[in-house]
């Protein structure tokens, strides 16, 4: 089990390595880059994010049916998986200038909060 | 919405070869209605003569032919196509009309029609102002037309001197359409009118809400009023043009944090939050995409003011994003 500097670490080097990465994304040669990966953009998300909601579900089940599991074992993947499939909805073909959608986005935007509360809850009662 | 209208008229004066006889129906939304006729115009009390001259697509060979003054079946082309060919209209737009600039720039005009189609105008302007010099023509995201204009300076309007327009679908040039206006030699025949000509005007009713045209109409007249010949101005006041990019990007980030934070809180580093992670970082990227592209859509970006005739304009690489006008950014059908 990883200790938690460690992870909190890791926690702040995620979000600088977003953080530059989405203000790289504005510089002006960046613009070649965006435009060969936009097409692929929607694609990968749906797919990715397809995959790993229906994992995230079935864990969810297969936790919350279990001896010891009960809806507070399941809450946490469940919430996981369902950010994860609104994110792939939102990406899912519709009107010309509606994708992706704002209310799938927000959805998961909510779920994947909850699930960071959740977790944030189960490791302090999990700490002596 | 006239400013918006006054300005796909322009693009599409002379796309009524997105009327012939193509697989899809789309370029009958393209048609011209120029208010006079008659081969010979009248601008600022002078005769001019203009000669269009249109090509299209032979869908067997592929090869570009030009369309003969005279109906021929074996071009193919629609009736409005062959008879703007030969003698046509001058164009001339007054001073006082909106859309012209001062100075060089670009600006970016967003609207749907009335079938929820999302067009998209990109215009540039050359150094010395006035009219586009040249439009990209965008519907739901594809090409669909390229026009470039060379204008003249007259003293109740710019006059269009020469116009190339090219008609893509799919990606594919299905038509060109050049105009060529000189003054007549001579005195021209009928009227004897001294008057600038008509400028192109676009007859189809407005293709918006009863909301859209009311907020359009407060916006344009808010901004005619305050700047008058100002090509930038803004169609949207009472809502930002970008509210909804701004918020998908918004709620990307949390879902970003959010997860970051659940892999930082898990005792166990597993697979499923790895992809998790991934996929909310692509959806970030996409939702950044179309936040900066509504961003610097939506910017006015002037260019370096030459003077008269004096230094060009560089023109800034965010217009890449938009389609492309400059030699450095690629795209096909490059003016």
């Amino acid at each position: 089990m990883t200790r938690s500097p460690e992870r909190r670490s890791l926690f702040v080097a995620l979000m600088l390595i977003a953080a530059l990465v989405s203000v790289a994304f504005v510089a002006p040669w960046a613009a070649n880059v965006r435009q060969s990966i936009r097409p692929q953009l929607p694609l990968f998300v749906v797919v990715l994010a397809t995959i790993t909601g229906v994992g995230q579900l079935v864990t969810g089940v297969v936790e919350g049916l279990g001896k010891r599991g009960g809806w507070s074992a399941a809450a946490l993947p469940m919430a996981l998986g369902i950010s994860a499939m609104c994110m792939a909805l939102s990406f899912l073909p519709g009107a010309p200038g509606t994708v992706p959608r704002l209310l799938p986005i927000l959805g998961a935007a909510f779920f994947a909060v909850t699930a960071a509360v959740l977790q944030h809850r189960a490791r302090e009662r999990s700490e002596p | 919405m006239k400013h918006r209208m006054a300005l796909a008229a322009i693009a599409a004066s002379a796309l009524i070869i997105g009327a012939c006889g193509e697989r899809d129906d789309e370029g009958g939304r393209y048609s011209t209605e120029p208010v006079t006729r008659g081969p010979n115009s009248v601008a600022s009390g002078m005769h001019y003569t203009t000669i269009g001259i249109a090509a299209v697509r032979d869908p067997h060979t592929g090869q570009l032919l030009k369309v003969a003054p005279a109906p021929s079946a074996s071009t193919n082309a629609s009736g409005s196509v062959v008879a703007a060919t030969g003698t046509g209209e001058a164009m001339q737009f007054p001073f006082t009309s909106p859309g012209l600039a001062k100075t060089g720039g670009t600006s970016v005009v967003s609207f749907t029609d009335d079938a929820n189609h999302h067009h998209v105008l990109a215009l540039l302007y050359a150094g010395i102002g006035g009219p586009p010099a040249a439009i990209q023509h965008y519907v739901d995201g594809s090409l669909v037309s390229t026009s470039a204009y060379t204008w003249q300076k007259t003293s109740t309007g710019w006059l269009r001197t020469h116009s190339l327009i090219q008609v893509v679908r799919h990606g594919t040039l299905y038509g060109t359409y050049t105009t060529n206006t000189v003054p007549s030699k001579g005195g021209g025949g009928g009227g004897g009118g001294s008057g600038p000509a008509q400028p192109v005007r676009f007859d189809h009713a407005p293709a918006a809400g009863p909301l859209q045209q009311m907020i359009g109409r407060v916006a344009y007249g808010l901004a005619f009023a305050l700047a008058p010949q100002d090509a930038s101005a803004q169609s949207e006041i009472l809502v930002g043009p970008c509210r909804q990019d701004f918020l998908k990007y918004s709620a990307a980030a949390a879902i970003v944090v959010g997860i970051t934070i659940t892999i930082g809180e898990a005792p166990l580093l597993t697979p499923l939050l790895i992809s998790q992670l991934i996929s909310a970082i692509a959806l970030l990227a996409g939702t950044e995409d179309l936040l900066l592209d509504c961003v610097v859509g939506h910017m006015q970006m002037v260019g370096s003011s030459g003077g008269s005739g004096g230094g060009r304009s560089q023109p800034p690489p965010a217009i890449c994003l938009q389609g492309s006008f400059a030699p450095q950014c690629s795209t096909p059908f490059t003016l």
